[in-house]
């Protein structure tokens, strides 16, 4: 015998391609079977992202409640000193940033009573400020026209002359909003309404006892979620592999390396693994959505709902997906791949 | 590519001797035990065999008489317990998962009784596909594919599904994956059993025609007495050792029995 012909070199080494071809013609063709399999993966990440949605909804719907309320009280604060907002016009004095409750009493404010003043240099800025427009002026002016002034924002107050100020001004009183602003001496207690809620130390104490349990509770419906969809998506793989041990003993026979085999198994997982957990994000959240909106109404949900949070989560549900439905599949498809094709051969699972 | 240590490989093919030329698959005293929790079976007990290079051998024996297995073991689908199996010379105990893989699909062509074709493919891919494992072009497979299969007489179905042939045809498709890579052999697991008898004779037809123009060494285990005709050589084994080597015209068939007359 010729010992140069007669050499075994290593099998060739398929590239990527050829796998993924040979990947998406089997689930062109398996259709019915892959939808099945994808539609465990829907089911999964669907479950995963309608709880998910479901929290951050509750918990920003509870936060908006909380507002609310909070603007409510601001408001009718205001109404019992002036019962007839219209025709009256507001002047605000502050630094820092409004907080979204103080936009929102301005928004309302602006709504009711029509014109809002603000001290030119010393304002709050505002984020978002829909349909109001500041008119600065000068501090001579705001006293003489403004029947409120409010105290807003949560940087340090402008420096100047608060005495002849409050002299000068038609309601000798100023509301302040912003909880922990610190106000200057001569605005004394008797010439400020503290507006914002004071909490006392065992309301915030049982605040954060309160977040600390939802927390916990959050964490442990998110752990039990993720764990059933961990079983869907590995049941669903499992099958879908273990059906086809017969084609992987005939693709060994044929000369395919275990490291073809696994190959393609990874990349149809991660396939049905991306369709299914886009479709399951999708469907998960619209869902939660759907629920929430018939139980809180759309205008309190849709307010509430922080979009960026819950695109994130989205995105994560996908990843999930894929990466839940690599390891579930890598694992029989590695059993398969190391089997004697002769025995891969004779199941007929 | 290859990261194969030549004085292990030398050593390989010195050892069943350079006399026997004609020699193909060797097995030496092969034992098979398949264990399942305290039960042993032993499969094979010692089976000892030559097969020639082009020859037409048919295996034959009871069920549970080992015959799947020695077809297994010379077929480098199952590794023996003990006892060595020489393919061209190679002992394949000595290969490792991916020197298999490069034996299985360039030295053997497979066919299997149920004819185990890939069904989400045409049937030009399933033939094709043992080329693009060879390493070869998409063209090039595309055009050696169309080539065997019109070779095996189904140049006009290339492009249908194997559920959409008869038995017959997914055999004949069966064969032409197995000629893909231009095996020395094909082995032949029953390839007629699941067949009516005049199509299992088109595909006996076939082999003997590879046998002849492309001087292919067929192996089949079978209990078809047409296939034990068309051999050249019939081993029969018993319980795990072969127990008769003949020629088909030293045999008497009666229905799906046979036993040699007086000498063998």
């Amino acid at each position: 015998m010729n010992l140069t012909t007669a050499t075994i070199p290593e099998q060739v080494k398929l590239p990527i391609r050829i796998a993924l071809e040979v990947v998406l013609q089997g689930l062109r063709i398996r259709l019915g079977r892959s939808v099945v399999t994808i539609t465990g993966v829907v089911c999964g990440i669907a479950f995963l992202m309608s709880i998910l949605t479901g929290q951050i909804v509750k918990r920003g719907v509870a936060d908006e409640d909380a507002r609310r309320e909070e603007i409510s009280r601001i408001m009718s604060f205001i109404r019992s000193d002036l019962p007839k907002l219209s025709g009256h016009t507001i002047g605000i004095v502050g630094g820092g940033t409004l907080s979204e409750v103080e936009a929102r009493v301005v928004e309302q404010l602006a709504g009711e009573a029509g014109t809002i003043l603000a001290l030119k240099g010393g304002t709050p800025s505002a984020r978002t400020l829909h349909g109001v427009t500041l008119r600065p002026v000068p501090a001579a002016q705001m006293a003489g026209e403004a029947s409120v002034i409010f105290i807003m924002g949560d940087g340090n107050l402008p420096d100047f002359d608060w005495n002849g100020f409050l002299g000068q001004a038609l309601n000798n009183l100023a509301a302040v909003t912003a909880p922990d602003v610190k106000l200057p001496p001569v605005l004394t207690a008797e010439r400020t309404v503290q507006l914002a809620r004071a909490w006392s130390a065992e309301e915030l104490e049982a605040k954060s006892l309160e977040a600390r349990k939802e927390r916990f509770r959050s964490i442990w419906i998110t752990v039990i979620s993720l764990l059933v969809t961990v079983i869907g998506i590995s049941n669903a793989m499992l099958m879908s592999v273990t059906e086809r041990f017969r084609e992987i003993g005939t693709m060994k026979c044929l000369g395919a390396l275990s490291s073809f085999v696994t190959q393609m198994f990874v990349l149809e997982a991660s396939i049905m693994g991306l369709v299914g957990g886009f479709f399951g994000a999708v469907l998960g959240a619209a869902f939660a959505l759907t629920v929430y909106v018939i139980t809180y109404g759309g205008s309190l949900v849709f307010s509430a709902l922080p979009v960026g949070t819950m695109f994130l989560y989205a995105v994560g549900c996908v990843f999930a997906g894929v990466a839940l439905s690599i390891v579930a599949a890598l694992y029989p498809a590695k059993v398969a791949a190391s089997m004697v094709p002769a025995t891969a051969l004779r199941s007929t699972v | 590519m290859a990261k194969i240590d030549m004085k292990r490989f030398q050593a390989l093919f010195e050892e069943p001797g350079e006399q026997e030329q004609s020699v193909i698959i060797r097995g030496v005293d092969i034992h098979k035990i398949y264990r399942s929790g305290p039960q042993e079976t032993h499969a094979l007990r010692g089976a000892t065999l030559d097969v020639y290079r082009g020859e037409y051998l048919s295996i034959m024996g009871p069920s549970g008489s080992g015959k799947s297995t020695l077809f297994n073991a010379i077929g480098a689908l199952v590794k023996p317990t003990s006892g060595r199996v020489y393919i061209d010379q190679v002992d394949i105990a000595q290969l490792d998962t991916e020197e298999l893989a490069w034996l299985r699909c360039r030295k053997i062509g497979y066919v299997f009784q149920t004819f185990n074709l890939i069904q989400v493919m045409t049937c030009l891919e399933n033939v094709t596909l043992p080329m693009s494992f060879a390493g070869l072009s998409t063209e090039e497979a595309r055009d050696k594919g169309i080539r065997i299969l019109k070779m095996v007489g189904l140049g006009h179905r290339i492009l249908h599904k194997p559920a959409e042939l008869s038995g017959g045809q997914q055999q004949r498709v069966a064969v032409a994956r197995a000629l893909a890579n231009s095996p020395d052999i094909i082995l032949a697991d029953e390839p007629t059993a699941n067949l009516d008898q005049s199509t299992g004779q088109e595909i006996i037809d076939l082999f003997k025609n590879l046998q002849n123009t492309l001087g292919v060494t067929i192996i089949s285990a079978t209990h078809d007495t047409k296939m034990l005709q068309a051999s050249d050589r019939i081993l029969w084994i018993e319980d795990g050792v072969i127990v008769k080597a003949a020629r088909p015209e030293e045999m008497t068939f009666t229905s799906d029995k046979f036993g040699a007359h007086g000498h063998h």
